[in-house]
């Protein structure tokens, strides 16, 4: 999968890039408007990622530009800017979303998938992980073919997991990915760990393995494998 | 109270002033005059009789010599001014008078000084009334003769042009009040109209919605100079307020992209697996503190838009269902904490921009969950203007009045911002509620009045 990334911050690139290399993506990245620009323009990619604020103009152009000419382009916008108005703007030029700086790595992976997943649905919606098949039309998780009876909270959570298979996804992460605002309110993230018990226990009773992992302190790692 | 009824109050109360001293002044000064005027004749007068008397030897037989305005009494009998003056009444209103009276003596010797120049009053049978005159009393010796004359000028009679006065003075100062409104009305209707279009453009201005503002023109220059002053201000204060804005937005971007750039390298370090334990509770600790400035950061921007009025437009919005949306969302800490919530919820309608209706209500209800107690109690109201949110807890450890300023936290809660009702206090500042704190039955009770 190849992805072109958009970014003017050397050091934000190079840990977008890192993060999205361990998952296997081809990443390829622009660092100011005209060439951003450019790239956008001559090879396809799966799905692009764009900062609106670059040296030498502003990203939405970039965005304008592209979809005139490949209206199908899947495009994911990281802003610092925290603006409704931003964010309109940009989905109504045909950005499939909005992910505002900072964001988690695992957040940012796991929009990526869903954008890029939204885009080539063509046949089987299924998502395969070892034993575990998630139809996402149905949203249907299965164990060795049998249902889970997930919350939707659990179910949000394990296509978390499974975008971010094998990393470290702290509580942080988890809480932002499925409570979002409400995260800022939350003096701790000692609910989730009800979330992730139960996810577990209902995968085991299906006869699958425990792939959930816990790391100390920080968080959990889902694990092929 | 209007410029224009307040210049009219003291123009009037200082024309009323004016007129009354002016009057005065006149009727003294108009007193003085004719007085003066009097003594003149008088003088004159007594100068020809006494050339008259010098040339013939004699008093005049003749009246016509001083005009038809006197009347001339000759007497003989011995001196008594009181007896002259009573036989004096066939005079007409308004004459002159010249009595002499032949003396057997000198007429000096009668009286000490050479002349008196005294008022006095005569009584006029016509008018059945005393009239005031201004009396010249002279001794005249010639040769044998003596006389002791007396010379009459009427004056003015006082009342009489006291009257005149007040009614001319009370005639000018009303036709002059009048004038002035009608000035005054005429003026506010044509020279001030640029003065109250100004007001008006002035107090539809809204900062947040517009630019500078064009105030139209106007011929007279205290008014341009205003428009200046004024166009000049609103320009600096949209710039200001525009510049502003793009400073908490860059301040934005400026803080969060090397936030971005700290909690991705976090993140990555976290993935890597060669770390100690030791070193893995350090980067955590790192990047739970890159988390809360992270927080902080949109708190503080929060706050600040907020205080601009970048949050102006309001939609309706249906508060009871966003409430309903709001527990649902925060279920998961209810249940974590096992509290037992209670709602009590009328559909209300309020107008509200929806970001800041969604914050309102993810930080009260947000703050009732944080600060509750294991398996306490949860109470959300909604009435017509009345919303109530209550939650179980310890008192509190600082003084009530201090619990909506910014950084106040309660004892044991290190990890909050101490921002959340602040920006709630905020959000209702801008939309007129009012809020309030009590602490009842071991209850905290947040109340805004919609």
């Amino acid at each position: 999968m190849k992805v072109l990334l958009i970014e003017d911050e050397k050091s934000l690139a190079d840990s977008i890039e890192s993060y999205l290399k361990q998952e296997g993506y081809i990443c390829e990245v622009a660092s100011d408007f005209n060439s951003a620009d450019e790239k956008a323009k001559l090879s396809d990619y799966d799905c692009v990622l764009l900062d609106i604020t670059l040296p030498g103009g502003n990203g939405l152009d970039i965005l304008n530009n592209l979809k005139k000419q490949k209206p199908d382009a899947a495009v994911i916008i990281i802003s610092a800017r925290n603006s409704l108005d931003d964010k309109i703007k940009g989905l109504e030029i045909g950005a499939d979303d909005y992910l505002t700086k900072p964001f988690h790595l695992p957040e940012l992976n796991a929009r990526l998938k869903s954008v890029v997943r939204r885009r080539n649905f063509s046949g089987s919606n299924e998502l395969v992980f070892d034993e575990i098949k998630v139809d996402l039309s149905e949203m249907v998780a299965r164990v060795k073919g049998e249902p889970l009876i997930l919350t939707k909270k659990e179910y949000e959570l394990l296509l978390f997991f499974i975008a971010n298979t094998n990393h470290v996804v702290t509580k942080e992460s988890i809480a932002g990915h499925l409570w979002e605002k409400e995260t800022d309110m939350a003096d701790s993230f000692d609910f989730i760990y009800s979330h992730i018990k139960n996810l577990r226990k209902k995968i085991m009773e299906k006869g699958g393995v425990d792939y959930i992992h816990t790391v100390y302190g920080i968080g959990y790692k889902f694990v092929k494998k | 109270m209007k410029l224009l009824t307040r210049t009219n109050i003291y123009f009037t109360l200082i024309a009323f002033v004016v007129f009354a001293v002016g009057g005065m002044v006149f009727y003294y000064e108009l007193g003085r005059t004719t007085k003066n005027d009097a003594e003149e004749k008088l003088n004159n007068e007594r100068d020809k009789l006494i050339g008259y008397v010098r040339t013939h030897k004699n008093i005049p037989q003749n009246f016509i010599y001083f005009g038809d305005t006197v009347c001339f009494t000759k007497y003989s009998q011995p001196w008594s001014l009181n007896g002259a003056l009573q036989k004096s009444v066939k005079t007409l209103p308004g004459d002159s008078k010249i009595e002499a009276y032949r003396l057997e003596t000198p007429g000096c010797t009668v009286c000490e000084s050479e002349q008196l120049l005294k008022d006095t009053a005569l009584y006029i049978t016509t008018e059945k009334d005393y009239e005031p005159y201004r009396m010249l009393e002279f001794g005249l010796d010639e040769d044998t003769l003596h006389y002791r004359v007396l010379i009459l000028k009427p004056l003015i009679e006082s009342d009489e042009l006291a009257d005149a006065l007040v009614s001319t003075i009370a005639i000018i100062a009303v036709v002059l009040l009048v004038a002035l409104l009608l000035t005054n009305l005429l003026i506010s209707k044509t020279v001030w109209r640029p003065f109250y279009k100004m007001l008006y453009k002035l107090e539809a201005f809204d900062l947040t919605k517009e630019g500078p503002v064009e105030f139209g023109n106007s011929s007279i220059k205290e008014f341009q100079e205003l428009r200046n002053v004024l166009e000049m201000m609103t320009r600096k204060i949209s710039s200001d307020y525009r510049s502003l804005k793009e400073f908490t937005e860059n301040a934005s971007h400026e803080l969060q992209t090397p936030l971005s750039i700290i909690q991705s390298k976090v993140e990555l370090l976290i993935q890597s697996e060669n770390l100690s334990a030791v070193q893995m509770a350090e980067v955590q600790a790192v990047y739970e503190a890159t988390g809360r400035l992270s927080r902080l950061n949109k708190a503080l921007l929060l706050l600040a838009k907020i205080e601009n009025r970048q949050f102006a437009e309001t939609k309706e919005i249906l508060l009871d269902e966003l409430i309903e949306n709001k527990v649902e969302n925060f279920s998961d800490m209810i249940a974590h904490k096992h509290l037992n919530v209670v709602k009590e919820l009328e559909p209300i309608t309020i107008n509200m921009h929806p970001s800041l209706a969604d914050i309102l209500l993810s930080n009260l209800i947000g703050n009732a969950i944080k600060h509750n107690i294991e398996g306490g109690t949860l109470k959300i109201e909604l009435t017509t203007n009345k919303l109530t949110i209550s939650n179980s807890g310890k008192p509190l450890s600082m003084p009530p009045e201090e619990l909506f300023q910014r950084f106040r936290k309660a004892d044991g809660a290190s990890e909050s911002l101490g921002l959340g009702l602040a920006i709630v206090k905020e959000i209702c500042n801008v939309n007129g509620y009012s809020i309030n704190y009590f602490y009842v039955n071991n209850l905290h009770i947040i109340s805004v009045a919609l």
